[in-house]
């Protein structure tokens, strides 16, 4: 188990470029399975892949080896180094699960303050009265339709039609429950470093989607284009001075913006043809981990076996 | 800005192709079809009452029904308009004044609007925004501004 431990530790440094590559390639709805399925899965190997680091650590002390029924500790290549990888692993572990708490619960809270918007069932526009373009969806409890927020200054800053494919863009949030792909993938980037940096195309993805739908609404992918264009340049020359990117910077020339208008417009750049290359290289990561964190857990498991005695002839 | 096909012709009168479902009884337009893509007007009922209640919000004067009827993408019916007019007015979404024989409507800051609002002033005030709110738009660099113009410019020439 030495090796195969380390395997769904490294992974994700391999398997995030793949994956984000891989979901430039796909359709927007696709790209937000993949990055979901590929976030999650790592980061839940990733935590097998540390309690696995604690265990062996763990039966040195007799209360563990007690409670596990063990008459030794288990056996390891490198005695000397077991306490304290275990003891790191386990801080690293106690420091997972907290941060993925405290974020849980913040998003928890959020959900329960926009749920103070449900008071009355019906009705999902909220309007506020702020010359700041700004819009977003406002998610609702589960069971909840969530609402929609947009300032005047937004609304003035669209022709009706557009109005018509903002309002689209955010139901297309609300009614796909967007915000738990975001939740699920902030909750990985807690779990793994290397997993951070696939927020940003988990976000770009579902944007994306939203204006598909919104386009799909109106009919017209043009006014879908032009909506979110000239919203943005609303809200940009509100904003007065330029602010920096947020943390998030992409690494492409284009910030999210225009990249949406000219997929919408059907100009972007062709479709890298790194498609089924990234693919094989992310499935191939994707199983490495997964078989890596099996093949250490049943080592774990035969070796506990060995210490509790079973197996004591070999 | 380019006039949207649809609503460059959006003078009063029902049209000949308005569905019989947004009839003459107000009853009718809670019971329409699921929504298809192609026609604006058969959307749910809910999600019209948001195009109408935007485009109130967005005139910023009280308007008449006939005039709602022009600052809305969507091709409608004046009843249509008029039921969920009342509609909103019932649910203390909009306030409204006579107007010669009708009314003209103006939007109100409602309960949910005024809530959003401390929501909102809250939502600013913290650093690292919400973790659940996905913005229409994010923010721009001057690069991306220059981007953004040459698109649009390129789709209006």
């Amino acid at each position: 188990m030495i090796y195969a431990v380390w395997v769904p530790l490294l992974m994700p440094f391999l398997a995030v470029p793949a994956a984000r590559r891989l979901a430039d390639a796909l359709s927007p709805v696709r790209a937000v399975r993949l990055l979901a399925a590929t976030g999650a899965g790592l980061a839940l190997c990733s935590l097998l892949a540390l309690a696995l680091l604690v265990v062996p650590g763990a039966t040195r002390f007799s209360v563990v080896s007690a409670l596990g029924e063990l008459v030794r500790p288990l056996s390891d290549a490198v005695p000397a180094a077991t306490v304290p990888l275990a003891a790191a692993a386990l801080a690293l572990l106690v420091g997972c699960a907290a941060a993925v708490v405290r974020a849980a619960r913040r998003h928890w809270a959020e959900l329960r303050r926009a749920g103070r918007l449900e008071g009355r069932a019906d009705g999902e526009l909220a309007v506020l009265r702020d010359g700041r373009p700004d819009a977003y969806a406002l998610p609702g409890r589960p069971g909840t339709p969530g609402r929609i927020v947009v300032t005047t200054g937004m609304l003035r800053a669209l022709d009706p039609a557009e109005r018509d494919a903002l309002l689209a863009h955010e139901r297309a949030h609300l009614v796909g429950r967007h915000h738990l792909f975001i939740a699920a993938i902030e909750a990985a980037a807690l779990c793994h470093p290397a997993l951070r940096t696939l927020r940003a195309p988990m976000a770009y993805a579902l944007e994306r989607c939203a204006d598909e739908a919104a386009a799909d609404a109106v009919g017209d992918r043009r006014i879908a284009a032009r909506a979110i264009g000239r919203a943005a340049l609303a809200a940009h020359a509100a904003e007065g001075t330029p602010r920096p990117r947020p943390r998030v910077a992409l690494a492409a020339a284009a910030g999210p913006v225009p990249r949406r208008v000219a997929a919408l417009l059907g100009r972007n750049a062709a479709r890298p043809r790194v498609g089924r290359a990234a693919a094989a290289a992310l499935l191939a990561c994707l199983v490495a981990s997964g078989a890596a964190a099996l093949d250490a857990t049943s080592d774990l498991h035969s070796s506990i076996e060995a210490a509790q005695g079973e197996n004591a002839q070999h | 800005m380019s006039q949207v096909k649809g609503i460059s012709n959006g003078g009063p009168g029902p049209r000949p192709h308005d569905e019989p479902a947004s009839g003459p009884t107000p009853e009718a337009v809670p019971h329409h079809p699921s929504p298809h893509p192609a026609a604006p007007d058969r959307r749910p009922a809910g999600e019209l009452e948001s195009t109408i209640l935007a485009a109130l919000w967005a005139a910023g004067t009280p308007l008449t029904p006939g005039q709602v009827q022009g600052a809305i993408g969507a091709e409608l019916a004046r009843t249509t308009v008029t039921t969920i007019l009342s509609r909103l007015y019932e649910k203390g979404a909009v306030d409204r004044t006579r107007a010669g024989r009708g009314f003209a409507y103006t939007p109100t800051e409602d309960e949910p609007g005024l809530t959003a609002r401390r929501m909102h002033s809250e939502l600013r005030k913290q650093e690292d925004r919400s973790t659940a709110l996905a913005r229409f738009v994010s923010q721009l660099t001057d690069e991306d501004e220059r981007l953004l113009r040459d698109l649009l410019d390129g789709e209006t020439s």
